[in-house]
C-alpha cells in the first residue's frame, strides 16, 4: 500500500505546492485507508466520500489556476458534534438522529476556507459526555494501538482517527479533558485553546462556560498551523475574545534557554501509572538538557477540581439539553400524549442514553430550590480558587507540566460500571477548563504494554504561542510522536 | 429548604464504602483518609422523582433506583467542597474579563421558514404540531 497518506498537514501542503502529489490522490487514499481500517476501529459515525472528492477536486482547480490557502487540499474529519451544513450531525445520540444542521459552525466555515477537504464525522461519548467513547449511542470506538482499549474520550473517534492515519488531521471539542486525554490516550497531539480563542458557534453545546473546540494533530507544527485557522473572535459568539490571534508558526523554535517549567507536586502522587510517571519525569529531563529550569510548584485546590467540574459542567448541560424536547429537531417519542409534557418526558427519557441522564438529573438537583447555594454557587466559589492557584503559579513559571491522564489506555468496559471510575481518567485536565487556560497533550513515551503516554503542557490565558513554543521544541528532541500503531503499517 | 450536607468526622479506614471506587485509589477521591471530612444525605426515592419531573424525563423503576444510589455517590464525593472556607470568595462568573458583549442592532439574514422547520418531527402550516399545552 502506498504511503501517500501517512503525512503531516506541512508535509502534504508542502508536496501540493510542489505538484507531487493532488488532493484527489490524498483524498483518495486516505479514503481508502478508512475502508482499510474502519471497520475496526469504528472511528467515524458518517463519511462523504463523494463530497470530500469534489472538495478535492476544487483545491486541485484552484491550485493549478495559481492560487493557495493554508489546508488547501487537505483531508481532516470532524467531531459529530461540530455543526455541518447538510452533513448529519448527531453528537453521538439518538435524540438528534437523522438531524441535517442548516448551517455550518463557525470553525467549519473557516476551515472551509482555509481549503481543507471534510472526509467525515467522528464518533464521540453521546453529547461529548464521557472520556472512553463508549458512551456514544451507536458504537465504541476502538483504540488503534489495541484494540480491546478505549480511544479515551470524548473525541475518541478524532482521535482515533489521526493515529491510525484515517485523516490527517481532525477537529475535537474539549469540555473537561475531551481533546486532550484521547489524544494522550492515542498518541497523537491535542490542543484545548484558551476560553473563547474559538468560536462555540455551531458546536452542540455542553457546557457554555467551559466547551472550547480543538485540533487533533500528528505533530506540533500542525496543530499551530489548525489552531492558526480556527482561532478569532466570532460575532456570533459573544464570548469569544476580540484580541487578534498572533502567528503561532513563529512560535515553533526549538530554543527553550531560560524557561521556567512548574511542576506541580500535585500531579504526581499515588494513583498515577508508574509508566506514565517515568515517561513525563524523563520528559521533564528533556527539557532541563534543552537548557529549562524545573520549578517545584503548588496548585493546592487541585484535589478540588473533580468535584467543582461535576457539578458546574452537568448544571449547564440540564440547562443546555432541555432544547431536545421533539419538538423542533431530532427524536420524537411514538404515542398519542395527552399533553405537552407527556410529550418531553417521555422523549427525553427515551432518547438521551445512561450518561446523559445521570448528568442532566445531577445538575437540574445543583441548580434546584434549595440546594443551589449548597452546591453549584459553592462549586462556582471553589472555581475561583482553582483558577487563583494557576494565577499564582504563573507568577513564578512560563509553562506548567504534569502528565494528561493517570492511566494508558485502559480495556471497553473496564470503567463503565461506576461513573465515578470514569470520570477519574479527567482528572488531570478538569483544573484547566475550569481556569479557562490553554493546553496541550503531546506524545511522550509508551507503556510497558506499548501504549501511548501524553506529556500536558499548560499556560497562561492567551498564551498559546508559549505552549506550542514549549511542545515544539520538546518534540524536535525526541521521536515518540513518530511511531505509528501496528494498525497503520 | 434544608441544607442537605452534614459534617462527619475522624473517619476510620475501611468503614467506608462506596463500590467500587476504592478499586482506584487515586488521592483526591480516595475517602480512606483521616482527615475531617464532610458527608451528603442520601437522595431519598422522591428527591429523584422530584428531579426527574423538573428535568421532564420519564424514568423506568429501575432507573430511578440506579440513579437514586449513583447520584447519591456523587453528591457525597461533593460533599468535600464544604471543607473549604469559600465565604470571601466570590463565584467565577465568566472566565473572560468580557462584560456585555453589544452589537449594532442591524438587520441581517435569518434562517428560512423550511429550513428551520426542516428537522421537526411533525409540521403543519409552517409551525411545529404539538399535542395540547395545559
Amino acid at each position: 500500500m502506498s504511503d501517500l497518506y501517512d503525512l503531516t498537514i506541512h508535509e502534504a501542503t508542502d508536496a501540493l505546492r510542489r505538484g507531487d502529489i493532488t488532493s484527489v490522490a490524498l483524498t483518495q487514499a486516505m479514503l481508502e485507508r478508512i475502508l482499510a481500517v474502519d471497520n475496526t476501529l469504528q472511528a467515524y459515525l458518517t463519511l462523504t466520500p463523494e463530497a470530500a472528492l469534489e472538495q478535492a477536486e476544487a483545491a486541485d482547480a484552484l491550485r493549478a489556476a495559481g492560487k493557495d490557502a493554508p489546508l488547501l487540499g487537505v483531508p481532516i474529519a470532524l467531531k459529530d458534534n461540530i455543526s455541518t451544513q447538510g452533513i448529519e450531525t448527531t453528537a453521538g445520540s439518538k435524540i438528534l438522529e437523522g438531524y441535517i444542521p442548516p448551517f455550518d459552525a463557525t470553525i467549519v466555515r473557516k476551515l472551509k476556507a482555509a481549503g481543507a477537504v471534510i472526509l467525515g464525522k467522528t464518533n464521540l461519548d453521546e453529547f461529548a459526555m464521557g472520556s472512553s467513547t463508549e458512551n456514544s449511542a451507536f458504537f465504541p470506538t476502538r483504540n488503534p494501538w489495541d484494540a480491546t482499549r478505549v480511544p479515551g474520550g470524548s473525541s475518541g473517534g478524532s482521535a482515533a482517527a489521526v493515529a491510525a492515519v484515517a485523516a490527517l488531521a481532525a477537529v475535537g471539542t474539549d469540555t473537561g479533558g475531551s481533546v486532550r486525554q484521547p489524544a494522550a490516550l492515542c498518541g497523537v497531539v491535542g490542543v484545548r485553546p484558551t476560553y473563547g480563542r474559538c468560536s462555540r458557534y455551531g458546536l452542540i453545546a455542553f457546557a457554555s462556560s467551559l466547551d472550547q473546540a480543538g485540533p487533533l494533530t500528528r505533530d506540533v507544527t500542525d496543530a499551530a498551523l489548525m489552531l492558526q485557522i480556527m482561532a478569532g473572535h466570532d460575532p456570533q459568539d459573544g464570548t469569544t475574545w476580540p484580541e487578534p490571534v498572533p502567528d503561532y508558526g513563529t512560535a515553533l523554535s526549538p530554543d527553550v534557554r531560560g524557561l521556567r517549567i512548574g511542576v506541580p507536586r500535585e500531579y504526581f502522587t499515588e494513583g498515577l501509572q508508574p509508566d506514565v510517571e517515568r515517561s513525563v519525569r524523563e520528559a521533564l529531563q528533556v527539557f532541563v538538557e534543552l537548557g529549562a529550569e524545573l520549578v517545584d510548584v503548588h496548585l493546592p485546590h487541585t484535589d478540588y477540581a473533580l468535584s467543582t467540574y461535576y457539578l458546574v459542567a452537568p448544571a449547564e448541560a440540564s440547562a443546555n439539553l432541555a432544547r431536545y424536547d421533539g419538538v423542533r429537531f431530532g427524536y420524537r417519542a411514538d404515542g398519542n400524549f395527552e399533553t405537552i409534557g407527556d410529550l418531553y418526558a417521555q422523549t427525553r427519557g427515551a432518547g438521551f442514553g445512561p450518561e446523559v441522564l445521570r448528568r442532566i438529573m445531577l445538575g437540574t438537583y445543583a441548580l434546584s430550590a434549595g440546594y443551589y447555594d449548597a452546591y453549584y454557587l459553592k462549586a462556582q466559589k471553589v472555581r475561583t480558587l482553582i483558577k487563583g492557584d494557576f494565577d499564582a503559579a504563573f507568577e513564578q513559571v512560563d509553562i506548567i507540566a504534569g502528565p494528561t491522564s493517570p492511566v494508558t489506555a485502559f480495556r471497553l468496559g473496564e470503567r463503565t460500571a461506576d461513573p465515578l471510575q470514569m470520570y477519574l481518567a479527567d482528572i488531570f485536565t478538569l483544573s484547566q477548563a475550569l481556569a479557562g487556560i490553554p493546553a496541550i497533550s503531546l506524545p511522550c513515551g509508551f507503556d510497558r504494554d506499548g501504549l501511548p503516554v501524553g506529556l500536558h503542557l499548560t499556560a497562561p490565558a492567551l498564551q498559546e504561542t508559549r505552549m506550542f513554543h514549549a511542545a515544539f521544541a520538546y518534540e524536535q528532541a525526541t521521536e515518540w510522536w513518530m511511531q505509528r500503531p501496528a494498525i497503520s503499517k | 429548604m434544608l441544607f442537605r450536607v452534614s459534617l462527619v468526622t475522624g473517619y476510620a479506614k475501611g468503614c467506608y464504602n462506596p463500590g467500587a471506587m476504592t478499586a482506584f485509589p487515586f488521592h483526591p477521591l480516595n475517602p480512606l483518609t483521616e482527615r475531617t471530612m464532610t458527608k451528603a444525605t442520601p437522595l431519598t426515592r422522591e428527591d429523584v422523582e422530584h428531579i426527574a419531573a423538573l428535568a421532564h424525563v420519564a424514568l423506568s423503576e429501575a432507573e430511578l433506583a440506579l440513579y437514586q444510589e449513583q447520584l447519591s455517590a456523587i453528591l457525597d464525593h461533593a460533599a468535600q467542597l464544604q471543607t473549604l472556607d469559600t465565604d470571601a470568595i466570590p463565584p467565577t462568573e465568566s472566565v473572560l474579563p468580557l462584560r456585555t458583549v453589544l452589537r449594532e442592532d442591524e438587520p441581517g439574514s435569518t434562517l428560512p421558514v423550511e429550513d428551520a422547520l426542516a428537522n421537526a418531527p411533525a409540521t403543519r402550516d409552517n409551525c411545529f404540531v404539538v399535542p395540547p399545552v395545559r
